[in-house]
């Protein structure tokens, strides 16, 4: 079983995304009170990148960004793993549950989980703000815990591409379909957030809102397109 | 009752290339590039496949994932997750697929309608990534049968790069190695370890800017710029190291290894690898090269050279093959799996 030891969320930019995310990441691993060099894997989970970045991995340029075992290969040397997971605003919980995968099924005792979108492109409508939540996952520490996940597929009513505009000759976002799938429930053991937001926000606000709960929680992420994800937590 | 240990084990795989071939000379001809470089004598590249009308990402991984149930015996609706790991995610119109994730499309076009989805993002290291990631699904009871999927439509990179000045933009030249592939891995449960394990994952991650792959300038579609020279001499750096660790892990010996395919960047570059492991450890049983004729297909680079290998009788049932891969970031992941029952009679 595993925990979020701390997290650290704010906003960040375009220009300086992999700067923020590392920032913050420095800050969840200060509070959980590990060493970078703790970390054994790294998990990105964001949709929107710069540019549109395809590769490398988010995962990897935060992990050199904080120098995190950037070393070569030795027969004894330590090293860590960093990738990215991409499943819309279902991210934050797809990457917890990898990331306790990856705990349990190997000698890594930390994850750094960070979940962070920003607008592509100067030229593209954003409907959201720029925003990154780094969540130290640990098996040795105190903190919420996570139980188990479960996902639902959603009817593709909805999706996002990149287009290419050929006035303003630039690659922008291009929304289609419909979302409405909001609708904020908050009850005493249970918190579905708010659909309209990117994951790192569902997230960030299931955390504010756990604290101070106590036993069972659940939350739940529905997002775009109506696919489904659900956690439970104890506290 | 104690429940029995669940493992996972590669029940079918399959590569798919489309048919359209397209010659290195031909959008590399001598004088092309800079110091009139020959691009296919220095890639050992002679072509590779683009797709044909109408097909993207999706159709590609398409292709490859029906081969792939066909083999395994599985009908779509009884696939309980799909992961994929393109790296293009680009539909026919040079659009990049963001959300949902590109196997919500894939499940879709499969019908695969019980079936969980996400993509998993790792450069060309991506299938051995989402290999891993599948098999921790099986084995901590999340999943029985799992897709492990990648559709790579990677080639408007060469176009980009066509458009470029290669004497001011040298690292675009790397681009014209590319070709566009499917892959797809079946996975399932068994009660036996031996049938899919891993090495040690590893991010290198001080080399993470030599490949860089995003939006275009002033044009639709990706463009990908690669310091070719150092990427390749920083994994040929950690080569041995890494197969070493790999044995030591893994418990095998690289002798009795039946096959080895590393990740297909260029035929020059997978022989210069062998060479370098003929030194230390002799010469394997059968190491395999298809980037020759298919370019290099990114993160399906390893299912189409298994395909291929089909294709020429390579491979029989209880045979053992290790997958060796490495992509921008720079990420390091070995698999080693056997090759399953029934592969004499897959068509």
């Amino acid at each position: 079983m595993v925990v979020i030891a701390a997290w650290a969320d704010g906003p960040i930019t375009t220009k300086n995304n992999i700067k923020g995310c590392a920032k913050l990441a420095r800050k969840a691993c200060e509070d959980a009170n590990i060493s970078l060099q703790d970390i054994g894997i790294v998990i990105f989970s964001g949709v929107y990148r710069p540019n549109f970045r395809s590769e490398p991995s988010c995962a990897s340029h935060i992990q050199n960004k904080l120098k995190i075992r950037c070393k070569d290969l030795e027969l004894s040397s330590k090293h860590c793993f960093s990738f990215d997971i991409i499943d819309g605003s279902r991210g934050a919980h797809r990457a917890i549950q990898t990331a306790s995968h990856f705990i349990k099924n190997s000698e890594t005792k930390y994850a750094l989980v960070v979940c962070a979108d920003v607008k592509p492109t100067k030229q593209s409508k954003w409907l959201y703000e720029n925003h990154a939540l780094a969540m130290v996952i640990s098996s040795h520490a105190s903190g919420l815990k996570f139980i188990s996940s479960n996902y639902s597929s959603g009817k593709l009513t909805a999706h996002t591409k990149s287009t290419f505009d050929t006035k303003k000759k630039v690659s922008v976002l291009n929304y289609v379909g419909d979302t409405n799938h909001s609708g904020e429930i908050e009850i005493e053991k249970e918190f579905k957030s708010d659909s309209s937001s990117l994951g790192s926000i569902q997230m960030r606000d299931f955390l504010l809102w756990s604290n101070n709960k106590k036993g069972e929680l659940k939350h739940t992420i529905v997002d775009r397109t109506g696919a489904m994800s659900i956690t439970h937590w104890r506290v | 009752m104690v429940d029995e240990p669940v493992f996972s084990e590669v029940v079918s795989f399959a590569g798919y290339l489309p048919n359209k071939v397209v010659y290195t000379k031909d959008i590399a001809p001598i004088g092309s590039i800079p110091r009139k470089i020959d691009f296919e004598r220095l890639t050992g590249i002679i072509s590779h496949r683009e797709i044909d009308d109408g097909q993207d990402s999706v159709e590609l991984a398409y292709e490859a994932s029906i081969k792939a149930l066909k083999r395994g015996n599985i009908k779509a609706e009884d696939i309980d997750l799909i992961i994929n790991c393109s790296v293009s995610k680009l539909d026919n119109k040079l659009n990049q697929i963001l959300e949902p994730s590109f196997s919500a499309f894939l499940a879709k076009r499969l019908g695969a309608i019980n079936s969980d989805y996400f993509d998993v993002g790792n450069a060309c290291s991506g299938m051995i990534t989402a290999l891993k990631i599948a098999d921790m699904y099986i084995q901590n009871g999340m999943a029985k049968n799992v897709l492990v999927t990648s559709g790579e439509y990677i080639t408007p990179v060469i176009r980009e790069a066509q458009n470029t000045s290669f004497w001011l933009n040298p690292d675009a030249v790397p681009s014209l190695s590319v070709g566009d592939g499917g892959g797809a891995y079946l996975l399932g449960a068994t009660s036996n370890p031996n049938l899919l394990r891993f090495g040690e994952p590893q991010t290198l991650a001080q080399y993470d800017s030599y490949c860089i792959a995003d939006a275009a300038i002033r044009a639709p579609g990706p463009k990908m710029r690669t310091k070719g020279k150092k990427l390749h001499q920083a994994a040929m750096k950690q080569l041995i190291t890494s197969f070493q660790r790999t044995l030591d892990v893994l418990g095998l010996e690289w002798m009795e290894i039946d096959h080895i395919i590393t990740h297909q960047t260029s035929a020059k570059i997978i022989e210069r690898g062998n060479n370098l492991t003929v030194d230390v450890f002799g010469q394997c049983k059968c190491y395999h090269i298809c980037v020759d004729e298919t370019g290099n297909t990114a993160s399906t680079s390893h299912a189409v050279a298994l395909e291929q290998g089909l294709k020429e009788n390579h491979f029989s049932e209880g045979e053992d093959v290790l997958l060796h891969s490495y992509g921008s970031g720079l990420s390091i992941f070995i698999a080693h799996f056997i090759i399953p029952k029934g592969v004499s009679s897959w068509s």
